[in-house]
């Protein structure tokens, strides 16, 4: 009954969810927007249960002294103060302050490290050690021409081989992928409606 | 071969008792692989294993005419003196052979000759011989037990201990910690990071040197005649999908399509399904209202606030606005109190979407759960250079009405647009950009190459 219900219960809701999507019925649309409702309610609950395992890993970290303390303390010391302000004033002009002025920088200069190390990267892969370097310089180098926001003013044909190359190789490849995407989400739902795999029980 | 199901001694073809234990073979079921030795049912014509033929071809009825020297003539054999041997008569083979054996004597003979059983494949050439492995069922072989050796015990010994032991830290690490290579110097890679520095500060002083070639792209065309078709006062819902990592490149470009929009009196109503995506959709349209100051919170824009659930959240949104969101974000009023979202109770209420997504799931969900169920209504996404060319097959399928890359979409909207702002200066960044990479490019060939004809 341990493993039963569970497994029934996943069942139904699957096959359920599944009708609701292709099956036009008014019954079905409510159900399913029941399921829907829970399965949003539960997103919302593994947020909160991600919020307090980082405070709790970093809690821990403190406590016996692992890893860097310190940075486990101004982790706990920074989610606090945003939380409790978040919380206590969630439109007030500090929190808007905090995130305008300490989150957005710190996650833009994140991104922005990358141009360092493309740059960096970019005088290794250049090398011409053999054909395939060769063909990967050229085609970056062509890439990143034709992506210049004035090269249809240079050329006309430049703005036509940036669109053909968009056009036929890259979603050649891109059409690849998002069919084995595709084929492969239908295999895990198949998997797990037909109970052979069972992410929900822990096996 | 016969096997003897008491003391699985194998036995001769045609035995009737086992040679070992005197235990009869007659009706017995398996027969003996004369190649792999899998034991196989009496009736088999060909071993299930490795499919060898198991009932050996009939040897010649009448036996080949012995040689002369070996086959005396019935004269000489009739009047030749007899021999020791044949004085002898319990010796020779042929009289062995002749004779009954015990069992023989025991066991009653059968009254009618066996009836011999026509073979089915019999006659027919050229068959793949499949027909033991396809009609017989499986049957467990016999267990056969191995006593390891010296060498195979220490090596089974050694295999555990390889296996099971863990490795002290320090040996992990440089069994695999790749090499250290070093590819750049210090001096090298400064160079390089001054480099990078020069090419973001160039458009602080290089004035907007390629802004007037720019030229836009189709998408942009299509997207700037799609926002100017809209009548004043119609709905238009903005999704901001993206994280703040990606704020300098969408920003600029979120900032545009509002003020666009605001411009000709259409109304927004944004959203986000990132937590993170609700400040920015504040940020952004905070700052139209300080350019706007006619475009107010409540009566021209709100805020619906962090949607959950991904594609759950996107399900429910489509079902009904007012289910997925009871109240607005920064007021905390119901729908229908706000001016902007009275009336809006489905997404059929919304001209257009537009969508700001750093992530190409994040747009495929959009695509799936809301555009597959409202065709008509138009889906534009504005989103980050690097994941632009992954949602190339959607634009060109017509799911997505323009498909614009971040930075360059904004510079080019700008240019379509006919603004001048420091945004399209970064156009100069871009060129200087390809031109520093250019320049990597030759000064790590030409260091590369010399390197190697020195070392030659």
């Amino acid at each position: 009954m341990k493993k039963t219900l569970p497994l029934i219960v996943a069942i139904l809701c699957g096959v359920l969810s599944l009708a609701d999507f292709i099956i036009p019925n008014p019954q079905l649309d409510a159900l399913g927007a029941v399921l829907v409702e829970g399965v949003t309610i539960l997103a919302a609950f593994a947020l909160l249960l991600g919020l307090l395992n980082i405070l709790g890993t970093h809690v821990h970290r403190v406590a016996t002294g692992e890893g860097s303390r310190g940075l486990s303390l101004s982790l706990i010391l920074a989610m606090l103060i945003t939380m409790a302000v978040g919380i206590a004033f969630p439109h007030s002009g500090t929190l808007r302050w905090i995130f305008r002025y300490l989150y957005v920088p710190l996650q833009s200069t994140m991104t922005a490290l990358l141009a360092f190390f493309v740059v960096s990267a970019a005088y290794r892969a250049f090398r011409l050690r053999n054909i395939e370097a060769l063909i990967l310089l050229v085609t970056s180098l062509l890439v990143l021409f034709t992506q210049l926001p004035f090269v249809g003013a240079i050329s006309p044909s430049l703005a036509i081989i940036r669109d053909w190359l968009m056009r036929v190789p890259v979603t050649a490849a891109t059409r690849g992928l998002i069919l084995g995407i595709a084929l492969g989400t239908i295999a895990t739902s198949l998997r797990i409606l037909l109970a052979v795999d069972r992410p929900y029980t822990g096996e | 071969m016969i096997v003897c199901p008491v003391c699985q001694h194998r036995n001769p073809e045609g035995a009737k008792t086992c040679e070992a234990c005197g235990a009869s073979l007659e009706g017995f079921f398996y027969r003996a692989c004369p190649v792999c030795g899998a034991l196989n049912p009496a009736e088999a014509v060909f071993c299930r294993r490795c499919l060898a033929e198991l009932i050996p071809s009939e040897a010649p009825e009448e036996p080949l005419p012995p040689t002369e020297a070996e086959a005396p003539s019935e004269e000489t054999a009739s009047t030749a003196p007899p021999t020791e041997k044949e004085e002898t008569p319990e010796t020779t083979e042929e009289e062995i052979t002749e004779e009954p054996s015990v069992e023989e004597e025991i066991l009653p003979k059968p009254e009618h000759p066996p009836v011999p059983v026509p073979n089915p494949l019999e006659g027919l050439e050229e068959l793949l011989p499949l027909e033991a492995a396809v009609a017989l069922p499986h049957r467990a072989e016999p267990r056969q037990v191995h006593f390891p050796d010296e060498t195979e015990r220490r090596d089974a010994e050694l295999f555990q201990q390889i296996a099971t032991e863990p490795a002290p830290l320090r040996e992990q690490a440089r069994v695999l910690g790749t090499p250290r290579t070093r590819a750049l110097s210090p001096i090298g890679r400064l160079i390089l990071y001054i480099l990078v520095l020069l090419i973001a500060i160039v458009p602080y002083f290089s004035g907007g040197f390629t802004a007037s070639w720019i030229t836009p792209r189709e998408d942009v065309t299509t997207l700037l005649q799609s926002l100017n078709s809209l009548p004043q006062g119609a709905t238009v819902l903005l999704a901001f999908d993206y994280d703040p990592a990606y704020a300098g490149e969408m920003n600029p470009l979120a900032l545009d399509i509002t003020r666009q929009l605001a411009q000709r009196s259409v109304h927004i109503v944004a959203l986000s399904t990132q937590p993170a995506g609700i400040g920015l959709a504040e940020q952004v349209l905070r700052q139209l209202s300080d350019q706007v100051p006619a475009y107010r919170y409540g009566q021209s824009y709100a805020i619906l606030g962090y949607l959950p659930g991904q594609e759950a959240g996107l399900r429910t949104l489509n079902s009904s606005l007012g289910d997925a969101f009871k109240e607005d974000y920064l007021q905390r009023r119901s729908l229908g109190e706000l001016p902007v979202t009275r009336g809006l109770a489905t997404l059929a209420d919304f001209e257009q979407i537009i969508l700001f997504a750093d992530d190409e799931t994040t747009v495929r969900r959009w695509i799936e759960q809301i555009q597959s169920r409202n065709p008509e209504i138009p889906l534009h996404a504005l989103v980050t250079a690097r994941i632009a060319p992954m949602l190339v097959p959607y634009r060109q399928s017509g799911q997505l009405s323009t498909l614009l890359p971040g930075t360059p979409g904004a510079i080019e909207l700008e240019a379509a647009m006919g603004r001048r702002s420091f945004l399209t200066w970064t156009s100069d960044a871009y060129t200087a950009l390809f031109f520093s990479l250019l320049f990597i490019a030759v000064i790590s060939n030409v260091l590369y190459l010399s390197s190697t004809r020195r070392v030659r």
